[in-house]
């Protein structure tokens, strides 16, 4: 007696939908890898202008007024205000000053958990001042060691400024 | 055949490959995408890092090249300076410019690691084709090799560097200027006072013309023994010019050039100007009425100590030719001899007066004109004598024998000495015979040394201002007559006036180029010289016109107290044509009055070019300006100009600085506001009570000779050293707490024109508390110096000393008229432009 070939067996089935989940496994797991590194890139391209930010505003000042942040702490999240030091204008400050909840509630969300640490350095025979400024975000937003550096990752530039050499 | 395709056992195959090449396709599609992102970023990063490194960069440029475009050793500073003759291609200045590593740049170009090494390529300068002169105002004539010296422009440096196979390149402009660290023309002169001649105006009414006696607020010096009189000290001045003083002596200006003793150059010795030169109009006649009368410091050879070699002594400015010694007599009955009787010159030569009381003799300076050979002669004596007490003394009315009138006629007798109001004064008041014993409260010529006929501090005078002194003509022979002033007496009238020596003989006075068949009015005009007379400007009390007293018309009654030293000593006027620095700049006429408002002030029309145009730095703090200049350095103060840098404010500079050469460089600071000056010492501590005028060896000749000396480089102050203070704006001040000034100029020129009565001080010395010498090497620029107030100052000070001079040492320093003033490059702080740019790497 012969058999009539109409339909896929149950088994049959089960074995496509396992080889298809089985191919399809890379491609969600890519395409999540993907998403992650599209928000480390957006990540990364905030933190690299904030650093730019932070660099420009150490820059701009005078060699003198440089020379007197040379080897004090300068560090914290980038929410935070800073006027011991740098006196730098805090993302919460432009957040608020914006009188919009929604921008406002954006820009805190979006910079949460942004830490920034600034060195100078001074080489007095060169009358030159070598400026680091790291900013750092956390890989994983979920994550709830914020401080564990293993957990974050940043972006470092470095700058050097020259004062006027008698 | 639908069964036998069915049949076929590879579909699920086909399907599944199918399936994973899909898959695949997705897969690299995703990765492709990821990649993009990653690329875009690394890119990103890439061109921040480099973005900071090429700025680190230039930055270490800019430091290298403002420390060598002020170095006047190097090549960069050479390039930048010298005549720019056509900038259309621009300026290349690479061959010019020594760039040296930076370790802490290089320590950058490996930060990232070995395998992202940034790899740093040679700077490129250049001035740019914008470049252009800076012009001057109208009024001010660069010389051919100074055109096109000044200018302004922008320097263009290029950095460039590798980075993971890409080249960005990072230009950026900024604007410079290269300006002269001096004012041209006013950096030549010592003392400039364009309205100098107001302080002889008459104050108390609108009467045209110069002031006098009371009024004279010039010569008040009171001179006894050559030196000045201390008994009386200020009271006269209380008494005499009605200026309160509380009971301080006075002392004088007295101007100096580093050598004490002769001084060939009188182009570096500073030039004064006590304007003005022109009216509005632009004649120089008519400024007449603002001339100034300088009384010459008199002295009698038997006044003084024996051991006193300084003095006061104006006497030999007198030129020698204004009396033009030779003379002849002529007996017409009993001259037998043609020989010329021996004459005297003028200066230094005694001749005694028979002036005191009961008859006593006093000497003075002058000529002994024997007018007969072989037989007894009469003898003329002209005496020429400067202001002093002993003239008061002897020739005033309280003389017991001779009275001025006896001299120099009363008001009825001579139609010119009436119109000399300083005459006039002394004829009127009962006390102001008292007059005749001020002298100039300023001393531009230095000081007087005896037995040195040279003339001492050499220094050219601009403006109208003429020299006046006594000359009395005494004939003496039989207990002697004066010979009266009398423009209309000619020798041909003597008889019946002129002395006898026997009754009936004639004795005739013939000077030098006298003939009887000459017009009379030119008889008139050559005796005159030896008449009695004041030598001074004939000022009109009414009626006066100025086209009859202009200086060309009387000569002989008119000396000017500037010498032409080309012109064997002829004094003459000099106005601004006659300006002729060392340098080469001139300036045209009429512009001396005018050279404050012009140069110093903001302008709104675009083509005019002055100082405005030369600012390099721009401070609305005073306390930035200190910290950027040094000012305010704790461990090490520095004065760092370089060029020419406004302040808006007040500035307080009254805490002082001591600048060694390394520490300072010179400039014109502009202060939009007061200004208040401590001590500007150069290095070294200076004990200002050891300074005294003694003689070519004293410790003031050594300060001085070795601040000027460019083998002793720790004390030279050389001319890019010079610090400018300018004060703009009206109804400035200028106040001086230190007592030691070196190398400055002080310019307060903007103010406007004097009101009657307004004597504000435009600069001031306040050292009462302070209690030191002054000692100030350098140029005082201002619109009125009111010196009455400055004597008064100075007199605060010390009021008795033992000095052989006591008075305050100014001194002009040489560097300042150098041929080649000292230039500055300015470059700007703001950027002008800036670009960022990147490509693919050359292999």
């Amino acid at each position: 007696m012969r058999l009539s070939r109409k339909a896929f067996s149950m088994i049959e089935l089960m074995v496509g939908i396992c080889i298809f989940a089985l191919a399809i496994l890379p491609l969600v797991w890519m395409s999540s890898k993907q998403t992650t590194g599209a928000y480390h890139v957006g990540k990364h391209m905030m933190a690299g202008q904030l650093a730019a930010s932070y660099m420009d505003n150490i820059l701009n000042r005078d060699y003198e007024e440089m020379q007197k942040l040379v080897g004090k702490k300068i560090e914290g999240y980038v929410l935070d205000k800073d006027r011991n030091v740098t006196n730098l204008m805090d993302l919460k400050e432009i957040a608020e000053s914006l009188q919009n909840e929604k921008a406002n509630n954006n820009i805190q969300a979006s910079f949460k958990n942004f830490k920034y640490r600034i060195e100078l350095k001074e080489n007095s025979d060169e009358k030159a001042i070598s400026v680091m400024v790291e900013v750092s975000y956390l890989v994983n937003e979920q994550s709830k060691r914020v401080d564990d550096t293993k957990k974050r990752a940043s972006l470092i530039i470095h700058a050097v400024k020259y004062g006027e050499n008698d | 055949m639908l069964y036998k395709f069915f049949n076929k056992k590879g579909n699920i195959t086909v399907v599944l490959i199918g399936l994973i090449s899909v898959m695949i396709l997705m897969t690299i599609a995703l990765s492709k995408r990821m990649t993009g992102h990653t690329q875009l970023l690394t890119l990103g990063d890439y061109t921040q890092i480099s973005r900071y490194f090429l700025e680190s960069y230039i930055s270490q440029v800019m430091q290298q090249v403002r420390k060598q475009v002020n170095d006047p050793q190097s090549p960069l500073s050479k390039k930048i300076c010298e005549r720019l003759d056509d900038a259309s291609e621009g300026v290349d200045l690479n061959d010019s410019f020594t760039y040296e590593k930076s370790d802490s740049l290089e320590y950058l170009t490996t930060i990232y690691g070995n395998n992202n090494k940034i790899t740093r390529k040679d700077p490129i300068l250049r001035l740019t084709r914008k470049t252009k002169p800076l012009k001057y105002p109208e009024g001010i004539m660069p010389p051919p090799d100074k055109t096109n010296v000044e200018k302004r422009g922008y320097l263009e440096i290029t950095c460039k560097c590798e980075f993971n196979k890409r080249e960005y390149t990072l230009t950026v402009q900024y604007p410079f200027s290269v300006v002269y660290r001096m004012t041209p023309i006013l950096k030549d002169f010592m003392l400039f006072v364009d309205n100098m001649w107001y302080e002889q105006k008459a104050y108390s009414s609108d009467a045209v013309g110069v002031g006098w006696a009371a009024d004279d607020r010039i010569n008040i010096l009171g001179i006894e023994k050559g030196k000045v009189n201390k008994t009386e000290k200020a009271k006269t001045l209380e008494k005499d010019f009605s200026i309160p003083t509380s009971n301080y002596a006075i002392r004088p200006m007295v101007l100096l050039s580093p050598y004490q003793t002769g001084n060939e150059d009188y182009k570096s010795s500073g030039m004064v100007y006590w304007g003005p030169t022109t009216n509005k109009n632009g004649s120089h006649d008519d400024t007449f009425e603002k001339s100034i009368f300088y009384n010459l410091s008199g002295i009698t050879p038997d006044s003084g100590a024996d051991n006193d070699t300084i003095d006061l002594n104006d006497m030999y400015l007198i030129p020698k030719y204004a009396f033009d010694p030779e003379v002849e007599s002529d007996d017409s009955e009993n001259n037998t001899s043609n020989d010329k009787p021996e004459v005297s010159e003028i200066s230094d030569n005694e001749v005694t007066f028979p002036l005191g009381y009961n008859g006593a003799n006093i000497k003075a300076y002058g000529i002994n004109v024997e007018l007969e050979t072989g037989h007894q002669a009469g003898m003329i004596k002209v005496g020429v004598f400067g202001f002093c007490k002993e003239i008061s003394s002897f020739l005033g009315k309280t003389s017991d024998k001779w009275k001025i009138e006896d001299f120099l006629g009363d008001n009825n007798n001579g139609n010119d000495l009436l119109k000399d109001t300083f005459w006039g004064k002394i004829c009127d008041d009962n006390d102001s015979d008292e007059y005749l014993k001020y002298a100039s409260g300023i001393k531009p010529f230095g000081l007087h040394y005896k037995g040195v006929t040279d003339l001492r501090t050499q220094r050219q005078i601009f403006g109208n201002v003429f020299e006046r002194f006594l000359v009395l003509t005494f004939w003496e022979f039989e207990g002697g007559e004066a010979l009266v002033y009398n423009p209309d007496l000619a020798i041909n009238e003597i008889q019946g006036i002129a002395p006898t020596y026997i009754p009936d003989r004639i004795m005739k006075f013939w000077p030098k180029g006298y003939r009887e068949d000459m017009p009379r009015d030119k008889q008139v005009e050559i005796y005159r010289k030896y008449m009695s007379k004041i030598m001074s400007g004939l000022k009109p009390k009414d009626n006066y016109k100025s086209e009859e007293y202009s200086p060309g018309k009387f000569q002989d009654l008119f000396i000017p107290l500037n010498i032409n030293y080309e012109l064997t000593g002829k004094h003459e006027i000099y106005y601004e044509d006659k300006c002729k620095p060392n340098d080469g700049f001139e300036i045209k006429k009429g512009w001396f009055d005018t050279f404050g408002k012009k140069w110093f002030e903001p302008s709104n029309d675009k083509k005019i070019e002055n100082i405005e145009q030369r600012i390099g730095r721009a401070y609305t703090d005073p306390e930035k300006f200190k910290n950027a200049v040094g000012f305010n350095n704790k461990d090490k103060k520095q004065f760092k100009i370089n060029g020419v840098v406004y302040v808006k404010g007040d500035l307080d500079l009254s805490e002082g600085m001591d600048l060694k050469p390394e520490d300072c460089s010179g400039g014109i600071v502009l202060v939009d506001g007061d200004l208040t000056l401590g001590n500007i010492t150069r290095g070294e501590q200076i004990n200002a009570s050891k300074f005294e005028y003694i003689s070519q060896s004293s410790p003031a000749t050594e300060y001085f000779t070795k601040w000027n000396d460019e083998n002793t480089p720790e004390t030279y102050i050389g001319s890019d050293k010079i610090l400018t203070f300018v004060c703009i704006g009206n109804n400035r001040k200028i106040t001086i707490k230190g007592n030691i000034l070196l190398g400055v100029q002080l310019i307060n020129l903007t103010s406007n024109a004097p009101d009657k009565g307004n004597h504000y001080d435009q600069i001031s010395w306040n050292l009462d508390s302070k209690k030191e010498e002054i000692i100030f090497l350098g140029s005082i620029i201002c619109n009125r110096l009111n010196l009455v107030n400055r004597l008064i100052e100075f007199g605060k000070i010390t009021d008795s000393s033992d000095k052989t001079i006591d008075a305050p040492f100014f001194v002009y320093p040489p560097v300042m008229a150098s041929g080649t003033p000292p230039l500055a490059v300015q470059i700007m702080e703001n950027m002008r432009s800036y670009q960022l740019t990147s490509g693919v790497a050359p292999e």
